[in-house]
């Protein structure tokens, strides 16, 4: 089966300054270490993690932002770091994004038909008018909600909302094949945030495209997503089919995730202990499995050894020690 | 008005906040009743802007000046208006009756001084001088779980982590032993794991103290998991209130019945999520009749005109709603 995207030991380490003025010395970063997934047409692919795990550096790297240390990434079976300028603007065209914070994301001096319309005139190069460019900005305005009283209005007119709905627009103007959303509704109110996940997956069935999503609200994942990447320190954890991932998660960090997520339901009572401790520094990373330090059935083995995923049932697949040895 | 009246440790009574603005008046808290128990824990959830942190900074009167304005209403605690106190007065009610934790450590806490000076500082405000405020430190930030505390009292907040200083917060909030402990949105900025360990701690510290709290927040996760009570709010006022239990299981409001459908939950195969139509109102143009009517699937002709009064629920809170009035009758 062919893949849309495929991404293959995917690393980007971060040179940090660490003093010397003649002999500069650098400690590295791993952000993200070794990370392989592969996004289907019209899949809806999660990437969940605490800040500081790397997701949104994956998201980067994909977008082309950031180069690769080592690894691949390809696109429709082409590797995006050999693209040459005018496939770059092809590849930019076909994968689009969606920012977490719209407000800032949205440029305050331009007026909402201005930020949609703006992809079509850097693609559109076969003269399309200035009209018919805007009426396609308009319908693809109209097509996320948003009538023809806003399209004139600038962006501290409109609310959280409709500051995401023009963010969505201005990402599928182009039709694109892929969107990359980075914490898409997390700086939204219950009520808008539905609102928005509905949207998204409407113009997901009209249109057939796939979408990452980066989140770290695991009922939002599980609810919208068919795959799903639990990350951890720079390195997936745990992965496979939503489904099968949340009815049998195996990571013990995964468990903690669940266990950790509050919930609207009064008297629950928690059976997975509470996880100790913070996240690592990628800097530092500890040796071996880089959860140990916080895991409550870390042994000697996993101070050592790092474990690769394994799959333990089709379509699920899981980093851990302890998993697949028994 | 009142859903419970006797001994409350604190009652807000028909409190009205407005602010005075250039583009008119802001009625941001208008007619809030609540009470609480001493010991008690209650939530109060609703989307931005509905006036759950102006509630709060109402009730400790940090209101920003000259722009907000208390114009109506009583804050009883322990029974006497707060309201009708001198500044002088309320300056001693502050962090040594009522405590209180923001959003942001990174704000709340000053930059400059140490995190030893910041905690300290609370003591020095009883008088307490020397060595015993460096001891009372670390045992304030043992208590909140700072790993080797007594080292680190030289450190600036700018070395700790994002829990960690949540937590110094809080043993700011605590080191008086608070009667009340309002603490606003408190692990908004923390990740789910220290978000969880957090909570726990605020939980243990309740009990520990016999103290009441507060939390705002718009996570009704979160409030499922620490409150006893809560009260959801709509465009400043409480359009229901009760145990958590009760309005969990058996929400009465629209709004609240809405909510509870619209967040994502795990184990629910569905992928569209119920959604409320529309947005919050703005608080300087509320519609007419009841604030939720135009977003309301339930609306009548009387919700369009007049705002509902409120109606007991068997000994469990109150609902805003004309629906709960129709069916009494």
């Amino acid at each position: 089966m062919e893949y849309l995207l495929e991404v293959q030991n995917a690393r980007k380490y971060f040179p940090i300054y660490a003093g010397g003025i003649i002999k500069r010395r650098y400690k590295i970063c791993k952000a993200v270490d070794d990370v392989s997934f592969n996004v289907g047409a019209n899949d809806c692919f999660g990437i969940a993690g605490e800040s500081g795990s790397g997701k949104t550096t994956v998201a980067k790297l994909i977008l082309l932002l950031e180069k690769l240390t080592s690894g691949k990434i390809l696109f429709e079976g082409k590797d995006i770091q050999k693209l040459t300028p005018k496939e770059v603007l092809w590849y930019r065209s076909r994968v689009q994004t969606v920012f977490q914070d719209a407000g800032s994301s949205l440029s305050p001096r331009m007026r909402v038909i201005d930020i949609v319309s703006e992809p079509l005139e850097v693609h559109w190069k076969n003269g399309a008018s200035r009209k018919a460019i805007q009426e396609k900005a308009a319908q693809v305005l109209n097509s996320v909600g948003l009538g023809p009283n806003i399209l004139y209005r600038y962006p501290h007119e409109l609310s959280g909302g409709q500051k995401q709905r023009v963010g969505i627009a201005r990402s599928i103007v182009l039709e694109p094949s892929l969107v990359i959303l980075d914490e898409p509704v997390s700086s939204l109110d219950v009520s808008i945030r539905a609102q928005i996940l509905n949207l998204l997956a409407d113009i997901q069935e009209e249109r057939h495209l796939s979408y990452i999503i980066i989140a770290h609200d695991l009922a939002m994942l599980q609810q919208v997503t068919t795959h799903i990447a639990v990350m951890y320190l720079g390195k997936i954890v745990e992965t496979g089919e939503t489904q099968k991932v949340f009815s049998n998660p195996q990571h013990p960090y995964t468990k903690a995730l669940l266990a950790a997520m509050p919930r609207p339901e009064p008297g629950r009572v928690k059976t997975t202990p509470a996880l100790t401790g913070e996240i690592g520094n990628p800097i530092d990373p500890p040796p071996g499995c880089r959860f140990h330090p916080r895991c409550p059935f870390a042994h000697e083995e996993c101070r050592r050894q790092t474990p690769s995923l394994i799959e333990t049932e089709t379509g699920h697949s899981v980093a851990c020690n302890l998993v697949g040895v028994r | 008005m009142v859903d419970k009246i006797d001994e409350a440790l604190l009652e807000v009574r028909d409190l009205k906040t407005y602010f005075f603005t250039k583009a008119g008046i802001v009625k941001a808290v208008d007619g809030v009743s609540f009470s609480l128990q001493e010991g008690e824990a209650l939530g109060l959830a609703g989307e931005s802007g509905c006036g759950k942190s102006i509630t709060c900074t109402s009730i400790v009167r940090l209101l920003p000046k000259p722009a907000g304005r208390i114009v109506g209403g009583q804050i009883i605690f322990e029974g006497e208006d707060i309201l009708q106190k001198p500044e002088s007065e309320m300056a001693n009610i502050r962090g040594k009756k009522i405590g209180m934790i923001l959003q942001d450590p990174l704000m709340s806490l000053n930059p400059v001084f140490t995190i030893g000076d910041q905690v300290g500082e609370t003591f020095r405000l009883d008088n307490i001088r020397g060595a015993l405020v460096r001891q009372k430190s670390i045992d304030v930030l043992n208590s909140v779980k700072i790993p080797s505390a007594a080292e680190r009292l030289g450190s600036y907040p700018f070395q700790f982590s994002g829990g960690m200083r949540q937590r110094t917060a809080a043993a700011i909030a605590i080191a008086r032993t608070p009667k009340l402990l309002i603490a606003d949105e408190p692990t908004t900025s923390l990740d789910v794991t220290i978000q969880d360990q957090f909570l726990k701690l605020l939980k243990e510290m309740q009990k520990k103290n016999n103290m009441a709290l507060i939390l705002v927040t718009h996570d009704l996760g979160i409030v499922a998991e620490v409150c006893d009570r809560v009260a959801i709010m709509y465009a400043g006022r409480i359009v229901e209130i009760g145990s958590v239990r009760r309005v969990y299981e058996n929400p009465l409001h629209p709004y609240t019945q809405a909510l509870m459908q619209a967040i994502p939950r795990l184990n629910r195969k569905a992928r569209r999520l119920f959604q409320i139509e529309g947005e919050p109102p703005n608080p300087a143009r509320l519609p007419s009749g009841c604030y939720f009517h135009p977003r309301c699937f339930k609306a009548m002709d009387i919700c369009r005109t007049e705002y509902p009064p409120v109606t007991l629920v068997n000994n469990d809170g109150y609902v805003a709603c004309w629906l709960m009035q129709k069916e009494k009758t």
